[in-house]
């Protein structure tokens, strides 16, 4: 039966079949092909994932990914979650700038985000420059290029995305409980614990995950927090893709990335309760 | 508010100001040192000058700033035409095949973008269209990618739509295209707005798609800051960071006095 | 055009024409369960009837049937002879007054009432007189630039018939259109709503559940009760005389008595029952029944009477009682009691006072046979 659905959805399907799921299959295609001389070929392979897997540079690289990703999804959560119960309980009145002001740093491309931190972090930057002259310091410290500081600036960029996680899953709960739990003679700080954070679980879980898929395949943050000395899938990536023009290596990786991003969202439907609709 | 309940609330106000300090502190310190009067960029700043806002305004940036404001606008207009059916089917109509559609229509926030990035340019690269990297294969990655955020917005404003204005509509004798263009399009008139303006904001800030699809005559202007990074960080590059950030904001600012947003930016209600 | 249909004309039908509207067999069934069942329901012209049911009834399935909002799965829809199924809502020339008015809230008021005038291509100036007389006929005279935002409650509901009626509707559909409003704006708007019905003289199906509005507004009214129709018939003829217990329990407060026929008795006769405790009584049956069936004798608590013995046999169907407990309700009381005969019964007393009676008192329950109706169990 040809309904009117059909003539609405059937254009913008086939564009995101063409230029959405065929590049994606392709990549994932090209991984499993065997590279001669930068131009693929027809042989199926599995020797990229080997080649990848077995090198020590290349694993550290993927551990570097997975560690900075578990560490930003666990920060941006922890960090998000006060800010995003004040937000939703304040009776300030300047409540709408508040929360303007929290999610006002995604109108900042990630590259802007991040000069910042270059400018704090340098060796001959600011944090460097106080701590010599209140003698905290004898030497300047080389907190850049670091997966420390890949870390924090990844936070830092992600944060917005925890709060709008949680001040969702947090505007669900009714204040009427808290009021009860504190009616039954709990004080504020445990009715916090025993009420909010276990019905704030979701939201939690969810932005973990939403931070840990998106930092694993961030790029421009490890580009120029980590520098060469700590690289990331992604930077190897680019690598791959735009300097040494290896297809099927840049490809592997960019399966490796999707592969983990496609578990992770299993777990994000199953326990950040997501529900797959609009 | 009882006495002992006053500490607590004090401790998370705290903690939100430092929160607040963390997050905004180093996008403050990049304006900052934009004026700087010095050759580095270190804050706080050697002196006052603009001699680096003038050099980001010569014509090799401006043109950046042009390609990025087209690029971005283009996609806000062609994610709106393109996901107004889309959110219309999905809505409106239970089909199968239907939550694998929302699926395919939310894939490309789900999966990374830059998985999304190297699978255009190979696409581009082996047929051959678009002379593989420039405006037109930026702009088609762009619409992917922004595509969700229009769908999402424009779904809850459909979803949103008041009971019944449809049916008094029809049983005052209006048609199905009657009641598209007097009643459902102006009543959804913010979502679109909102949605466009969503689609404009994570075209301009994304860097992990035009990295790859960037050529040397066509490349936003994230990427090419991002690129002369790599030669230093010169003051002129936190000059045009503090441009590709005001930009967006005026943006908002000019969209806000005639729509209100706060009602698109939370997660949508599950209907 | 307006001018005409103005005219005052009689409540109901003069019986010259066809039935305005006729419903017959009409079905609709989701899945396995039917919302609505075999309705058979003529409006005359000029008629204003009710449809009155608890929630889920089928009431407003059956509006959105006439309106065309829905599609019926069996029957057939008759307005003034020519049938309406298949016909999209914006051919059926049907106005229709939703619950939550369905202001469109883009426009304002004299656009809102104009919509369907528009839609129809009449020419501007047109438009505007008549919108403006419609707004006046509603007493909403000067406020068509305002936003229906800026309006009251009442306001907005005589914004939302003002758009329904102007027009000129071959019928009216009103949806609940009162039940948003409080209890006193919507007393006042059921004699506006009457007024204007009466006025324009357009046929009229109302749905609601509540029974006060039913009785104070209606020619007719429906009872419908899981997708059927349980009672047709005038107010009076439904409280007076309902057809079954659900009809007598749903609308007002009626007591039931379970009592056996003695002997068979035809329809609309008198026989004679028997109640548990031993005592008879005679009573008009509705539905003729044969001997020994169980049955129900209603009577409404207004009806009946309490006192502290029991009276001479005269007729009177007389029970002992034992008062259970009593409830003060300002300009009457409620008697609760429990009946010897097994049961319980609530009699209203209007001119007695909290102290006549107290609870645990013995005392006899008294109802003349002519307020009360056998109904079939």
């Amino acid at each position: 039966m040809f309904g009117v659905h059909w003539i609405l959805i059937a254009g913008p399907a086939l564009f995101l079949l063409l230029f959405f799921v065929f590049p994606n299959a392709l990549l994932l295609s090209a991984s499993l092909l065997k590279s001669e001389n930068q131009v693929l070929t027809s042989k199926l392979t599995l020797d990229n994932f080997g080649f990848v897997l077995s090198k020590a540079h290349y694993q550290r690289a993927i551990l570097r990914t997975f560690v900075v990703g578990a560490s930003v999804g666990l920060l941006v959560a922890i960090i998000s979650l006060p800010i995003s119960y004040f937000l939703i309980r304040t009776t300030s009145r300047f409540k709408g700038v508040l929360i303007t002001l929290s999610l006002a740093p995604l109108l900042a491309s990630v590259v802007v985000r991040t000069y910042g931190w270059y400018v704090i972090l340098d060796r001959f930057g600011f944090v460097n420059d106080v701590l010599l002259n209140f003698s905290l310091i004898e030497e300047r410290i080389a907190f850049i290029p670091s997966t420390g500081g890949i870390i924090l600036g990844l936070t830092h960029a992600l944060l917005p995305y925890g709060i709008l996680t949680n001040l969702a899953a947090l505007s669900s709960i009714n204040p009427n409980l808290e009021t009860a739990s504190m009616s039954l003679g709990e004080n504020r700080c445990r009715t916090f614990f025993r009420v909010v954070l276990p019905l704030s679980m979701p939201g939690l879980v969810a932005s973990f995950l939403l931070a840990f898929s998106i930092s694993i395949s961030a790029y421009a943050t490890p580009a120029i927090l980590g520098g060469y000395a700590s690289r990331t899938i992604a930077t190897h990536i680019y690598t791959f893709i735009m300097q040494v023009l290896d297809w099927s290596l840049g490809a592997t990786f960019g399966a490796i990335l999707i592969g983990f991003t496609v578990f992770i969202l299993v777990l994000m439907f199953r326990f950040g309760g997501r529900r797959l609709e609009l | 508010m009882s006495l002992p309940s006053i500490r607590p609330w004090t401790w998370l106000k705290i903690t939100v100001g430092l929160t607040y300090v963390f997050m905004l502190a180093p996008i403050l310190v990049t304006i900052v040192v934009s004026f700087n009067a010095g050759t580095r960029s270190v804050f706080p700043p050697e002196g006052w000058s603009l001699r680096w806002w003038y050099e980001a305004f010569s014509p090799e940036w401006q043109s950046a700033i042009y390609l990025t404001l087209g690029l971005s606008s283009t996609t806000a207009v062609l994610c709106t035409v393109v996901g107004l059916p889309l959110a219309f089917g999905l809505v409106r109509h239970r089909f199968p095949g239907r939550k694998l559609l929302i699926l395919l229509v939310l894939g490309p926030l789900l999966l990374p973008t830059l998985a999304t990035g190297i699978g255009l340019l190979q696409v581009f690269h082996w047929t051959g269209i678009f002379e593989t990297v420039g405006f037109g294969s930026l702009l088609v990655g762009h619409v992917v990618i922004s595509l969700p955020f229009a769908v999402r917005t424009i779904s809850v404003s459909l979803l949103g739509l008041p009971a019944n204005v449809e049916a008094a509509a029809a049983s005052l004798g209006a048609n199905r295209i009657q009641i598209f263009w007097q009643i459902i399009l102006p009543l959804i008139r913010n979502g679109l707005v909102a949605g466009a303006l969503f689609a404009f904001i994570h075209s301009f800030t994304d860097v992990n798609l035009s990295l790859f699809l960037s050529g040397p005559a066509a490349a936003p202007i994230t990427v090419k800051i991002l690129g002369f990074l790599e030669f230093g960080f010169a003051p002129t590059l936190a000059a045009l960071s503090a441009i590709s950030l005001i930009i967006p904001l005026l943006v908002v600012l000019a969209v806000q006095r005639t729509t209100r947003l706060g009602d698109f930016v939370y997660a949508p209600k599950q209907p | 055009m307006l001018q005409s249909s103005l005219s005052v004309t009689g409540a109901t039908g003069t019986g010259a024409d066809a039935p305005a509207l006729v419903l017959k067999g009409v079905g609709k069934s989701y899945g396995p369960h039917w919302a609505v069942r075999d309705l058979d329901i003529a409006v005359e012209q000029g008629e204003f009837v009710t449809l009155l049911g608890p929630s889920g009834c089928g009431k407003t399935t059956t509006l959105s049937i006439i309106a065309g909002f829905v599609e019926p799965d069996a029957g057939t829809i008759l307005l003034r002879g020519k049938p309406l199924v298949g016909l999209p809502p914006f051919k059926r020339g049907i106005g229709v007054v939703f619950q939550d008015y369905a202001l469109f809230p883009h426009m304002s008021v004299a656009q809102n009432v104009g919509y369907g005038l528009r839609a129809r291509r009449i020419p501007r100036p047109e438009i505007d007189a008549r919108v403006e007389q419609m707004l006046e006929l509603v007493r909403l005279g000067g406020l068509g630039s305002r936003s229906p935002q800026a309006l009251s409650g009442g306001q907005r509901q005589r914004v939302a018939l003002a758009r329904a009626l102007v027009i000129n509707p071959e019928f009216l559909l009103l949806d609940e259109p009162l039940s948003n409003l409080d209890l006193k704006l919507r007393e006042e708007m059921r004699l506006e709503v009457v007024r204007l019905q009466r006025q324009l003289s357009v046929p009229t199906i109302f749905v609601t559940h509540d029974q006060s509005e039913a009785l104070a507004m209606s020619n007719r009214i429906v009872v419908m009760n899981d997708g059927r129709v349980e009672q047709i018939g005038s107010p009076k003829d439904i409280y007076e005389t309902p057809a079954n217990r659900f009809v007598a329990q749903f609308i007002g407060s009626m007591n039931l008595i379970s009592a056996t026929v003695v002997e068979a008795v035809a329809a609309g006769a008198t026989g004679l029952v028997q109640f548990a405790d031993g005592s008879r009584v005679s009573i008009p049956f509705r539905t003729g029944s044969q001997a020994g069936r169980q049955v129900s004798v209603a009577v409404r608590p207004e009806r009946c009477a309490v006192v502290r013995q029991t009276p001479k046999s005269d007729g009177t169907a007389a029970l002992a009682a034992t008062v259970t407990h009593l409830v003060y309700l300002g300009s009457k009381v409620e008697i609760h009691l429990e009946l010897a005969a097994g049961g319980v019964a609530v009699v209203e007393s209007v001119g007695g006072t909290v102290d006549d009676f107290e609870a645990g008192q013995r005392v006899a329950f008294l109802a003349s046979p002519q307020d009360c109706t056998a109904l079939p169990d």
